[in-house]
């Protein structure tokens, strides 16, 4: 008896093996990931490999000066303009105005299928985040989205129906610290940070099941070391997670990068390394476990967050991953493990940091802010680059990104706490910070093809203003980027030059995307201004007070 | 008879307004150099970084700093109690944050701003 259930046990397990091997000879390699379903824009960054690429061709650099508007979506609000990069999957496209505004449309007319927009509670009003709305996110018959007062929400894919709301995070104890962004799957793992960097508490990542919402794990952000945090300096040292992650199906991994410390730019009371700001970390799905963590800026005194993209690059072993954080250093590292492959510059204002050393990440040269003395700190605390993402194409094997050249002069102070008690109050750890032109010259944006592992400059093209928006990449030999002017410009992939371009007339703060339904490719961009960094750029960029805030998603196709 | 009806309560919403707005004077010298202080304090923290500047000079918004158009203190308090929804940022409401004593110091503040000499123009 014993020796049948051993053999029926075996013949189990050889049925089991049977059936899993062609699943792990599915297992995708990264290139395979970054292809894949071509047709769609199934995620934030299209795929895991966060290229930004749409792998359709159909639109090319020979027939783009034909492409018409063939249809556009206004969310009836412009506050804070549109941010979101929408998701298309098998002809439905979704995406999220200001305020948690969902909707579904038809990818081919624009025609409404259901809209949803939660009941967000009135303290929401109080953050400093208000209004501000990323994206959804599409999966497992669900539509999820991380609110303005909190939680996580999922909506039945086909009906907008809520299914099931989860309260994460509670504003009154967390200086208002909201969900921005899309909560991101990784299976049936839905996991997401909050806003809130600039705040005076500790910042968590959440995760909870996709098909119940029911809590998993929480990943503290403020390691618990008293090197990394002296005293009770943790507690107030931010570390938010506010830009969606990534996950690589390939070794079922999570990619997640980490904000500034807090105060932003005061750093005596938190001396130490004041991990994980500042950090990229890969993480465990099922257990939120740390399986590896690379501090790019440790003790951080300038805002130089990294909750940026994880890239993940087809090329050599494929085991190359690029991130990118504020201080406009890129580090490329090995993907399993965080080690250190290169280290390079990608903007021309910067004066904080003098080198990093590309084999062991150590920073060298501080020029740090100072108590009651004004230093010029280049890049802003807008970073080299907004969190708009950039896109890496295959085909050219170069990566398109947008950056800034532009500074801020800072006195540093440390902040009273009486002063520090509404939930939106920013413990910035300034007495004064107002943006300066670089020494260089004029502040200026560029639109940069980068070569992704050495950081040799490809080409650029220069806004007078930087540009805010994410970067699209096509298999048309396309680079479409849109300028905070409101003109979506259409590059060659390969050269740079602009083969077409259309004026929306308000600018673009989005994600651009592409998809096909039917055999017809289309290009959709969230036009609109908005956002605090509008604000915050006025000074070094006047004109910006003139534009106009819009929000309308243009989409475009050919005859 | 429907005038006699909506008479007496246009009178009363009227009363009332007026009685609401009576509330919004300071309870101190808004020319206080230490309520003043106060303000800058809050300012720095609440309104400073991203949207108005530290000097009152910066975001979207009209500059503080120099303003020379009567500013009308009731209209700052009122703004920063109610917040302000404009296109390309949200000024959230402060009024379930701070006690009105600390609106006042903030007004005080922006004020004291309103009465310098006006940033220089690049």
């Amino acid at each position: 008896m014993k020796f049948a259930s051993d053999t029926r046990l075996r013949m189990l397990a050889l049925a089991l093996l049977t059936t899993a091997a062609p699943l792990m000879a599915r297992a995708e390699t990264v290139r395979q990931m970054g292809m894949a379903s071509p047709n769609d824009w199934p995620e934030y960054h299209r795929t895991g490999a966060a290229w930004a690429y749409s792998p359709l061709s159909q639109i090319n650099q020979s027939n783009v000066t034909k492409l018409k508007v063939a249809w556009i979506a206004q969310p009836g609000d412009i506050t804070k303009g549109l941010q979101a990069t929408p998701i298309e999957i098998d002809g439905v496209l979704y995406y999220i105005g200001p305020y948690n505004h969902v909707y579904a449309l038809n990818g081919a007319t624009g025609k409404i299928i259901w809209q949803f927009q939660p009941k967000l509670a009135p303290i929401s009003d109080q953050s400093f985040y208000s209004a501000t709305s990323r994206g959804v996110t599409v999966g497992r018959g669900k539509v999820f989205i991380g609110t303005l007062d909190g939680r996580f929400i999922a909506l039945d894919q086909k009906t907008g129906k809520e299914i099931w709301s989860r309260q994460l995070v509670d504003l009154k104890t967390t200086y208002g610290s909201v969900f921005s962004s899309p909560p991101q799957l990784a299976g049936d793992v839905l996991f997401g940070g909050t806003t809130g960097g600039d705040q005076p508490t500790n910042q968590k990542i959440y995760a909870v099941n996709a098909d119940t919402g029911a809590p998993l794990w929480t990943f503290d952000t403020i390691k618990n070391d008293p090197k990394s945090w002296p005293g009770k300096s943790g507690e107030v040292g931010g570390g938010a997670a506010w830009m969606p992650g990534t996950y690589d199906k390939t070794t079922d991994t999570i990619y997640i990068g980490i904000g500034n410390a807090s105060p932003d730019f005061y750093g005596k009371d938190r001396e130490g390394d004041n991990k994980y700001t500042s950090s990229l970390l890969a993480l465990n799905p099922k257990t939120g476990k740390l399986k590896w963590a690379r501090q790019e800026i440790p003790h951080d005194v300038w805002d130089y967050g990294a909750p940026y993209e994880a890239v993940l690059l087809p090329t050599g072993d494929q085991k190359t991953l690029i991130h990118l954080n504020k201080s406009g250093f890129v580090f490329v590292m090995n993907k399993d493990n965080g080690h250190l492959r290169n280290v390079w510059k990608l903007v021309h204002a910067q004066n904080t940091i003098k080198e990093i050393n590309p084999k062991t990440g150590e920073l060298i040269g501080r020029n740090e802010a100072v108590v009651g003395k004004k230093k010029l700190l280049c890049p802003w605390l807008l970073g080299a680059r907004s969190w708009n993402a950039g896109a890496y194409s295959p085909q050219t094997g170069y990566w398109y990104t947008n950056t800034m050249e532009a500074c801020n002069i800072v006195v540093s102070k440390k902040d009273n706490p009486s002063a520090l008690k509404a939930i939106s109050a920013l413990s910035l750890g300034a007495a004064d910070l107002v943006t300066e032109p670089p020494p260089s010259g004029k502040p200026r944006g560029q639109l940069v093809a980068f070569d992704p592992v050495t950081g040799a400059r490809k080409w650029s093209v220069t806004y007078h203003i930087p540009a805010l928006g994410t970067v699209l990449a096509t298999a048309g030999g396309l680079v479409v980027n849109g300028d905070v002017e409101g003109v979506i410009h259409f590059y060659s992939a390969k050269t740079g030059k602009e083969l077409w371009n259309f004026n929306a007339g308000s600018g673009i703060r989005g994600g651009l995307i592409s998809y096909a339904i039917k055999g017809k490719q289309y290009i959709a961009v969230p036009t609109g201004l908005g956002s605090a960094a509008v604000g915050f750029m006025a000074n070094a960029f006047p004109k910006v007070k003139t534009l106009p805030a819009g929000a309308a998603l243009v989409v475009f196709t050919l005859p | 008879m429907v005038r006699t009806k909506i008479l007496p309560i246009l009178v009363c919403l009227t009363t009332l307004s007026s009685a609401a707005r009576a509330e919004n004077k300071p309870p101190f010298n808004l020319n206080n150099p230490k309520r003043i202080e106060m303000g800058k304090l809050r300012f720095e923290t609440s309104c400073a970084g991203y949207c108005h500047g530290f000097d009152g000079v910066g975001g979207t918004a009209p500059a503080f700093r120099g303003r020379g158009d009567g500013l009308d203190p009731s209209y700052v308090f009122e703004t920063i109690t109610n917040g302000r929804k404009g296109h390309h940022a949200v000024m959230p409401r402060w009024g379930g944050a701070y006690t009105p004593e600390q609106i006042w110091e903030l007004v005080a503040y922006i004020e004291f701003l309103a009465h310098q000499k006006p940033p220089q123009t690049k």
